[in-house]
């Protein structure tokens, strides 16, 4: 399915975003600003992280979906936290390739990363346990 | 399902909402409700807690630190340095004014 034009310019705009080098300093700021450094760049802090991943009852065995993912925030970070398994997926590449960097890097459950559109995800029904979007509907 | 989302708040005027569409992250378009949509998206137990307050101290400290720093990070983040930190302080801006709030919503896939 093709995507709109809106939906091209954010993921041209993202994928040079997620081409931006990561840097000590800017990792310093997320940490300062969210609580962690974990490639996030909106507005979605630890706390409100760990509040999603309480909600949706993430845990050991249980598999989520994080849709809108950028880099793999906040999914890497839950899997981390909760021990579930985590999907990932958005539109640009860059940004799925280097979540799937650092969940490696983490030794994370990670089962992939899929390149979709939120409005036509590939998945069939029932896939997941838990979903997340952050920022994404907006 | 749990998520979070930003909206343009309930009861802006035409222009205040065309101008909170333009100031907030893209796609910030939608006039319906957002447990609305949930509901219509086959969720129940729909719930949504204003976060709007840390959202402005989120988009605030974004901002502070990335021109604290900037002559570390302006030739990493390169050309679009003026055009992020100006969207970043449009955000602050429109959060300040009630344009835009943050909502955190969650709800239960409909068996």
């Amino acid at each position: 399915m093709g995507s709109s034009k809106d939906e091209q310019r954010t993921r041209a705009d993202f994928s040079q975003r997620y081409a931006t080098e990561r840097t000590t300093a800017l990792e310093d700021i997320e940490r300062r600003v969210i609580g962690a450094a974990w490639a996030a760049n909106g507005f979605t802090t630890v706390r409100q992280a760990n509040r999603l991943g309480e909600i949706v009852e993430l845990a050991p065995g249980k598999h989520l979906l994080d849709i809108g993912t950028g880099q793999g925030w906040p999914g890497l970070y839950l899997a981390k936290r909760t021990g579930c398994r985590a999907t990932l997926t958005d539109m640009p590449l860059e940004g799925l390739a280097a979540g799937l960097r650092r969940g490696q890097r983490e030794r994370l459950d990670v089962t992939g990363a899929v390149v979709a559109s939120a409005k036509a995800l590939p998945f069939a029904p029932e896939s997941f346990d838990a979903i997340i979007h952050t920022d994404v509907l907006c | 399902m749990a998520l979070s989302t930003i909206v343009a708040a309930p009861g802006l005027s035409r222009s205040e909402h065309r101008r909170a569409v333009r100031l907030g992250p893209r796609a910030t378009n939608s006039t319906r409700p957002i447990d609305t949509l949930v509901e219509a998206a086959r969720f129940d137990a729909v719930e949504v807690t204003d976060v709007t307050s840390s959202f402005l101290e989120t988009a605030r400290a974004w901002h502070t630190e990335f021109a604290q720093h900037e002559s570390e990070l302006r030739d990493i983040i390169g050309p679009t340095w003026d055009e992020r930190q100006k969207e970043r302080g449009e955000i602050i801006q429109a959060i300040e004014k009630g344009l835009l709030l943050r909502l955190l919503v969650s709800g239960t896939a409909r068996i």
